[in-house]
């Protein structure tokens, strides 16, 4: 046995990391090791696995398999293969919550992150009470959306309602608006109430993201001359590209994901016009004014969450290639550069 | 240990060992689990002492009386019931409870809202068997279906009282608008003129349209149409005469809505506005008219603590029609989970809640309008709060048929949302109706052909 062989199994010894031991002894002694490693690896691995096979797959495999019945929650359900789907595809409301569903979600999103990142570019500039700023923004984010969307029912109603007070009040108004009794007014203020709830977080994340820019880079701008706006052009945004990404895929899922707010605000009125996926397909589930249709429901649950995923992936898929494209830029301005200097 | 294993090394045959134990707990913990889930329920006569019982109730007219009544109860039954006691919003108690029941964390004991669907979908347990001769008896035909909490064979909820439909409308308001209060309008028609009268001399607006609540169309718009034609099954305009839907008896509904949403005699924000608020309202005399039901009467008077004059007359019939009957909906109906904790507890409770102590009190209270046989007899009328007269059964009111829509699968705009988008937008009224009609037909169709429904629970 070799000084190697009777070696504890540090790094650089036949452990993960160092180099493998090289007499039969150490390598039988270093396989044993990485078997029961694996071994238990694969225990951790499958014990957490449990919960997310019950508790996601499963259901999700569940609807999946709903999609093709018609069932009822009576009596057995009965296979009808892709007629649920056909009957989505030919249902104009459905498309008509998906149009509200988007949006809503793109509204949100315009408005939300630009004002997330100035915010976020405030902050960022130590100004005086900073973190009460942030404690401020953040707060919304921590309020419940059901209780928002009553909150503000109570806001936006045209009989004693503050926004229509206020606006009377400072004269803008003559007489009281209906915020929530149109389709469009009424999807605006979900859009602006979306907007107030999400905003904080966001703020936040670019907080987080612009910190990590290192102030030498602003620094070696301002001596050679960059303003404001060029330095955030130049600097900012390229250095933030990677929390953005981050940020406007987490807004893109939730806001496609809306439900609690439209179900507490407006309820999907009026008569429908602020429907949106999870609200119409809520009702088919829940509602007795349609009966139980969970097949039907869960044919659209499946179509909700494929809309959802092409829509994410559209957008990574477009992300990464402003990325190459910009990547490419940069390499021919290098090359422009150098030859130049040459 | 077995001999084989006696020659294994230690660790090994401790692993053996170990494998061995949860190899066997693993069968006896999964049969313990599946027989729990498969224990048959317990049957009546089964010890209920010291049992708790969960109770969900709505908010409401009756709320307060019942919560006390089963508070002192549950301190004072022999048996030593406890009474679990959740209240919850009555806009979203439908939805709170069937969601409750189908993920298997419903209440023992609760109000039933639309009984017959939760009974097709096996939530409710079959009374006849559980609940008391005496109990059964004072109840008398309405337990006897097929109806809305009873089929042929049996039933699975006691309603405790009697909902009347009916035009409520503010007496002051009324006179202010130089009106007679004692002769309220009686078709869509004279309700536009006395709409005028109010909208032209007082502050208050003329009616009361809540379209956000999910029922709006089934109290607020069916009974005008239904009350024109004994043939109609409610909700939905279901002719049981011809077997089709008839949407077209809805225009002069529509139209009549529409006007006064255009002509601003609706209380603003109708779209969004729930029911709760704009009884708050009519409460408040900021309303003058609305179709309303006899469970109005609690909660205009009690729960917001009305100080108006106000009273109940028949609902309004289109122009040139003639009312044959007055649809009304057997009201409060109490149903025991199927699956509750402890079945003969749980119907104890039941009993209790139906029985004639509380009835009486809540009827003597104005809150309800009794089904008990002997409390309806027991009820002095002349005493009560006004209006409970007006809401009072009379020649004319008749328990509605149940119409199937509700065993339909469709797609789509209900027929409620349609009428609501003609109400508030200016889409053409007649072709809108004509669409949904047709889709309503096709779904009827469909469903008597495919044996979803049984045509003659709907039908002559």
């Amino acid at each position: 046995m070799t000084v190697l062989d009777r070696a504890p199994l540090t790094r650089g010894a036949g452990t993960p990391g160092g180099a493998e031991p090289k007499s039969p002894a150490g390598r039988h002694r270093f396989d044993g090791w990485r078997r029961r490693e694996r071994r238990l690896a694969g225990t951790i691995g499958f014990v957490a696995l449990i919960p997310f096979v019950l508790f996601a797959l499963v259901p999700v495999a569940y609807v999946v398999v709903l999609s093709f019945m018609r069932y009822n929650g009576v009596g057995d359900p009965t296979w009808v293969g892709i007629h649920n789907y056909a009957l989505a595809f030919a249902d104009s409301s459905w498309w008509s919550s998906v149009t509200n569903t988007l949006v809503l979600a793109g509204g949100s999103i315009i408005i939300e992150l630009p004002l997330a990142l100035l915010l976020a570019v405030l902050l960022n500039r130590a100004l005086r009470w900073t973190s009460g700023f942030r404690t401020v923004f953040f707060l919304p984010h921590i309020v419940s959306i059901a209780v928002m969307g009553v909150v503000f029912f109570f806001i936006l109603r045209p009989v004693d309602g503050i926004l229509n007070g206020i606006l009377r009040g400072m004269g803008v108004l003559s007489a009281d608006v209906d915020w929530l009794g149109s389709g469009p007014t009424a999807m605006l203020s979900l859009i602006l109430v979306s907007v107030w709830s999400g905003f904080g977080i966001n703020t936040i994340f670019f907080l987080v993201g612009l910190q990590t820019i290192p102030h030498d880079v602003y620094e070696s701008a301002s001596l050679d001359g960059a303003s404001g706006w060029q330095q955030f052009r130049a600097i900012t945004l390229p250095m933030l590209t990677p929390v953005m990404r981050i940020v406007v895929m987490l807004s893109i899922v939730f806001s496609l994901r809306s439900f609690d707010l439209v179900k507490t605000l407006t309820n999907g009125g009026p008569a429908g016009q602020t429907d949106v996926m999870f609200t119409y397909l809520f009702e088919y589930f829940f509602s007795l004014q349609r009966g139980s249709q969970y097949g039907y429901a869960s044919a659209l649950a499946v179509i909700a969450s494929v809309i959802i995923a092409v829509v994410s992936i559209i957008y990574l898929a477009m992300s990464r290639a402003n990325e190459q494209r910009s990547d490419f830029g940069d390499a021919r301005r290098r090359r422009r550069e150098e030859r130049n200097a040459r | 240990m077995c001999p084989a294993a006696s020659h294994l090394p230690r660790r090994e045959s401790r692993m053996r060992g170990r494998l061995t134990r949860t190899a066997t707990a693993i069968p006896l913990a999964t049969l313990l689990l599946v027989t729990a889930g498969c224990a048959p329920s317990e049957k009546p006569g089964e010890s209920v002492e010291g049992a708790e019982v969960t109770v969900w109730l709505q908010n409401g007219g009756t709320f307060e009386a019942t919560q006390a009544y089963l508070e002192d109860w549950s301190a004072n039954n022999p048996d030593g019931i406890q009474v679990k006691i959740t209240a919850h919003a009555s806009d979203s108690y439908a939805e709170t409870l069937q969601l409750a029941l189908r993920t298997g964390k419903g209440p023992d004991v609760f109000e039933s809202p639309g009984p017959d669907k939760l009974n097709d979908a096996g939530y409710l347990l079959q009374l006849k068997e559980w609940l008391s001769a005496e109990t059964q008896e004072a109840f008398g035909e309405v337990l006897v279906g097929p109806n809305p909490v009873a089929t042929a064979d049996d039933f699975y909820a006691i309603p405790l009282s009697t909902n009347t439909i009916r035009l409520a409308y503010n007496k002051d308001l009324f006179t202010e608008a130089g009106l007679d209060p004692e002769a309220p309008p009686s078709t869509l028609g004279e309700v536009k003129e006395a709409c005028a009268a109010i909208a032209d001399t007082t502050d208050a607006y003329c009616y009361g349209l809540p379209l956000k609540w999910t029922a709006w169309a089934n109290w607020q718009a069916d009974p005008i149409v239904q009350n024109t034609d004994a043939d109609l099954s409610h909700p939905a305009a279901f002719n049981r005469a011809t077997e089709r839907f008839e949407f077209d008896r809805f225009v002069p509904v529509v139209e009549f809505y529409r006007e006064l949403a255009q002509k601003e005699w609706l209380y603003p924000g109708a779209t969004s506005l729930d029911n709760d608020t704009m009884r708050a309202a009519f409460a408040n005399g900021e309303i003058a008219m609305f179709v309303s039901a006899a469970w109005d009467v609690a909660t205009v008077n009690d729960n917001y603590a009305s100080t108006i004059d106000w009273a109940a007359a028949p609902v309004p019939v289109p122009d040139g029609e003639q009312s044959v009957r007055a649809i009304m909906n057997i009201g409060k109906p109490y149903s025991v989970n199927a699956d509750a904790g402890n079945t003969a507890a749980a119907v104890k409770v039941l009993e209790a809640i139906a029985g004639p102590d509380l009835q009486e009190e809540l009827a003597q209270a104005g809150s309800t309008f009794p089904l008990r046989l002997d409390t309806a007899a027991s009820i002095d009328i002349e005493s009560m709060v006004k209006p409970y007269e007006d809401y009072v059964i009379a020649d004319g009111d008749v328990q509605r048929q149940t119409s199937p829509v509700q065993s339909l699968e469709l797609q789509g705009e209900t027929y409620d949302q349609v009428i609501a988008r003609l109400v508030i937008g200016n889409d053409d009224i007649a072709s809108a109706l004509k669409e949904a009609e047709d889709r309503y037909n096709a779904a009827w169709k469909s469903a008597v052909d495919s044996g979803l429904v049984d045509p003659t629970q709907f039908v002559y």
